[in-house]
């Protein structure tokens, strides 16, 4: 029989993996632009488009499934106030920043892929 | 409070500390942000600092960045003595802490304005982000000394629950405005290699 993760681990998938996902798209993003971007940039062979499309979807996917599991703990704990002693008040204290946080990173993530895909990234404004 | 009251709270951290932890990951975020705009500026500059700027001296700002950091033991002090109830020990050292905290920001909003007599953030890009890294790492500073002010204003009357757990979150904001005192200045610092 498979195991479904428990409300502690739920409570830190929602409150970490949206901000690491978000990290971790801008700073393959960046090192993706700058290196299609340098002077040897047109040998690499890098197609930036796919790079981006990738991340963005790689990004909002796991921000997504963040939210559901924030939305989890939420749910799973309710009567309980954000206050409360440990662990359930924690549990519901976090995932009540999660959920408003999650939606931040989620549009960051879509702004950021659009960005790039929008506009010339090897351009200076 | 007494002792023994405070001494059965739970080991566990309080929300208020962890609520602290969430403020300090959002403000690490904005200072990585600045300290790879600084690096990233840096390494697209022929001259850093530009023609016209002086590197900026080594022994003052390092030496108020090292005694800010000091101001960690007594903070770390305060919060283990409210946790222990013993309001007064956790208000003298919240007191000698602040004196530190104070001293700091005095000394470095004085040089502050001796930069900017020297030059402008709209200057240059090094002038920018200069500015931008020390005067940010100093609202910090300021914030915390209100923090400060604001505990040993409900420390003068005695200790409670509530007041125990701000202790320990206003010493993590500390733990981690000294960090970043020593980050600023090391980046800073780099200028002159």
């Amino acid at each position: 029989m498979r195991r479904r993760p428990g409300l502690e681990t739920l409570q830190w998938i929602g409150l970490g993996a949206g901000a690491s996902i978000w990290v971790a798209q801008l700073v393959i993003g960046y090192g993706a632009t700058v290196a299609r971007c340098s002077a040897a940039g047109p040998g690499y062979g890098i197609d930036l488009t796919s790079w981006e499309i990738t991340l963005t979807a790689v990004g909002g996917a796991v921000v997504l499934a963040a939210e559901a599991a924030a939305i989890r703990v939420f749910l799973r704990t309710e009567g309980t106030s954000y206050d409360g002693a440990p662990p359930d008040g924690r549990r519901r204290f976090f995932a009540s920043a999660a959920i408003v946080g999650n939606l931040l990173f989620l549009g960051a993530i879509l702004l950021s892929g659009l960005g790039t895909l929008a506009f010339d990234p090897c351009r200076q404004a | 409070m007494r002792a023994a009251a405070v001494s059965a709270e739970p080991r566990a951290r309080p929300n208020g500390w962890w609520g602290m932890a969430m403020l300090v990951a959002t403000e690490a975020t904005l200072f990585g942000a600045i300290f790879g705009s600084y690096f990233y500026l840096r390494f697209q500059a022929r001259a850093w600092p530009p023609a016209g700027i002086e590197p900026p001296s080594v022994t003052v700002p390092l030496l108020l960045a090292v005694v800010l950091a000091a101001s960690s033991v007594p903070m770390q002090a305060a919060s283990a003595a409210a946790r222990r109830g013993n309001a007064a020990l956790a208000r003298r050292a919240l007191l000698a802490a602040l004196a530190v905290q104070a001293g700091f920001f005095a000394m470095q909003t004085h040089l502050f304005e001796d930069d900017l007599a020297r030059f402008t953030p709209q200057g240059s890009a090094y002038g920018s982000i200069y500015f931008t890294m020390l005067g940010a790492h100093q609202a910090h500073v300021a914030l915390g000394l209100l923090l400060d002010l604001w505990l040993l204003a409900k420390l003068a009357r005695g200790l409670t629950r509530y007041r125990v757990v701000a202790a320990r979150a206003i010493t993590l904001y500390w733990h981690f405005v000294n960090v970043l005192a020593l980050l600023v200045v090391g980046a800073q610092l780099s200028a002159r290699i």
